[in-house]
């Protein structure tokens, strides 16, 4: 048996806890992001013998507590799927905890606490991902932030929230070109996530103006599935496995749908950051990166679908260039774990 | 029963020589309810302006302090506070759990990034 060779790890974390998957990032000293996800969903089992049966036959992931079994992640889909009847419990809603359910929130923290882990040294930095309030629904995420900055306080973390457009920045360091040369972490970020769209506009690594829409991923699916009568299990595997916005099989009704609805999703954020960052067009010159990345825009072409909507818009800035995230579903947490790291360093530099 | 003085209904007593027998005339019904209305009217609108007049300075000088916003921060930390439960004993298996993702990137890049974003406050 080979041993396993100890990996050793940049002091400093992001956590991404987003309404789909929860991801931790580090960084190795050699450079390597080791990326960790779970699915943020439960399943509930009355415990009996016949349950008790099942999870010691099947491995699949659970949680004990007030008399039930939580399957938990993707084994709660796997299981779901199989039997062909029951509800997924999903603890996050648009982007924040969700209140309606009151097992929720100290389950989710159990599972957190197991895909984190404790920190490697006194006072580690820890970057959590933070939606900004949204400008489409009353919400405010204060209460979300403080809970979960609690949560890892408590684990012995120094936490802190951040922004989860502003992660992208940090990961994909968008830079902007003008007369007077270049600006480094500087452009415009969409994070395009199941519950929401993260939006931020930086300048130099500070966010200028930040903001979501909490119509993403997860509304697509349902409009989606309000139209063909399809069951929304179904639609999601076409949209991760088939669709491609650049090639859509207008045959399949499904495919056709999630076109439309992708359309509509993409104008609409345009359509807000139009409107939203038309006072801060003066704070930023020259012709601004986009950077794109997220769940939902994961399907084939959808940046050119996000090009097109850009050209017939009253976008106050200049693009001149859309960019997908080379890892668009680790880009926030790698992000997270950049600022963790940059705040570990000038702690240390004092 | 009757009101009586010396054994005689008062009631029937005839009235005093010299005075009037003949029962008085009812007393005229001026009938001045409109005026009266339109009075009580006038003198509430007096009374509404007379004490919205008081009021409006008041107001105005008040509003000139801003008021400062009540601050629930504190609140809201002690219920995030109570809501972090520690399960520690939770039967769960839940150790190993977690999909594992290497990725690379310029190494050069990120440390610049670290590099400036070190600078910057929180």
């Amino acid at each position: 048996m080979t041993e396993k060779k100890e990996v050793k790890f940049r002091p400093g974390v992001g956590v991404d806890i987003g309404t789909s998957f929860i991801v931790t990032v580090r960084q190795t000293e050699d450079g390597t992001f080791v990326n960790k996800f779970h699915r943020n969903c439960l399943f509930s089992m009355d415990v009996n013998d016949e349950s008790a049966d099942l999870l010691e036959r099947s491995n699949y992931f659970f949680v004990k507590a007030n008399d039930k079994y939580y399957i938990v992640g993707e084994d709660a889909i796997s299981l779901v799927n199989a039997i062909g009847k029951g509800t997924i419990i999903r603890p996050m809603k648009d982007g924040v905890l969700n209140p309606s359910l009151k097992e929720s929130s100290d389950l989710l923290f159990f599972i957190i606490k197991a895909i984190v882990g404790d920190p490697i040294v006194k006072d580690e930095p820890l970057r959590f991902s933070c939606p900004a309030n949204a400008i489409d629904v009353v919400m405010d995420n204060l209460f979300h932030k403080m809970v979960l900055q609690g949560f890892f306080t408590k684990m012995g973390y120094n936490a802190k929230p951040i922004n989860e457009a502003m992660c992208l920045i940090y990961d994909n360091a968008p830079v902007s070109k003008s007369s007077e040369g270049e600006n480094p972490l500087t452009g415009i970020a969409t994070s395009w996530g199941a519950g929401q769209v993260n939006v931020c506009l930086a300048f130099k690594g500070m966010s200028l103006s930040e903001f979501s829409c909490t119509k993403s991923g997860d509304n697509i699916d349902e409009q989606t599935e309000k139209v063909t009568g399809i069951s929304r299990s179904k639609i999601v595997k076409i949209k991760e496995k088939k669709l491609d916005l650049g090639n859509i099989d207008m045959g399949d009704r499904v495919q056709a749908a999630l076109s439309i609805f992708y359309d509509e999703t993409i104008n609409r954020v345009v359509h807000y950051i139009s409107e939203q960052f038309r006072e801060k067009s003066s704070e930023v010159d020259g012709e601004l990166e986009w950077v794109v990345a997220g769940g939902t825009s994961m399907p084939p072409n959808f940046c050119k679908r996000l090009e097109e909507a850009i050209k017939k818009s009253n976008l106050p800035f200049k693009i001149h260039k859309v960019v997908h995230s080379p890892q668009p579903f680790y880009s926030v947490g790698q992000g997270a774990a950049i600022r963790a790291i940059a705040d570990y360093q000038r702690l240390n530099k004092k | 029963m009757g009101d009586f003085a010396n054994g005689v209904n008062i009631l029937l007593r005839q009235p005093e020589p010299g005075r009037p027998t003949r029962p008085t005339a009812p007393a005229p019904v001026v009938k001045e309810t409109k005026i009266e209305q339109k009075d009580i009217n006038a003198i509430a609108d007096a009374v509404i302006k007379a004490i919205n007049s008081k009021i409006g300075p008041t107001i105005a000088a008040t509003s000139s302090q801003p008021v400062k916003e009540f601050d629930s921060s504190a609140s809201l930390d002690k219920i995030a506070q109570a809501m972090i439960i520690d399960r520690g004993n939770k039967e769960s298996n839940v150790d190993k759990m977690g999909t594992i993702k290497e990725t690379k990137k310029d190494q050069a890049s990120t440390d610049k990034t670290i590099d400036l974003l070190s600078k910057l406050g929180d």
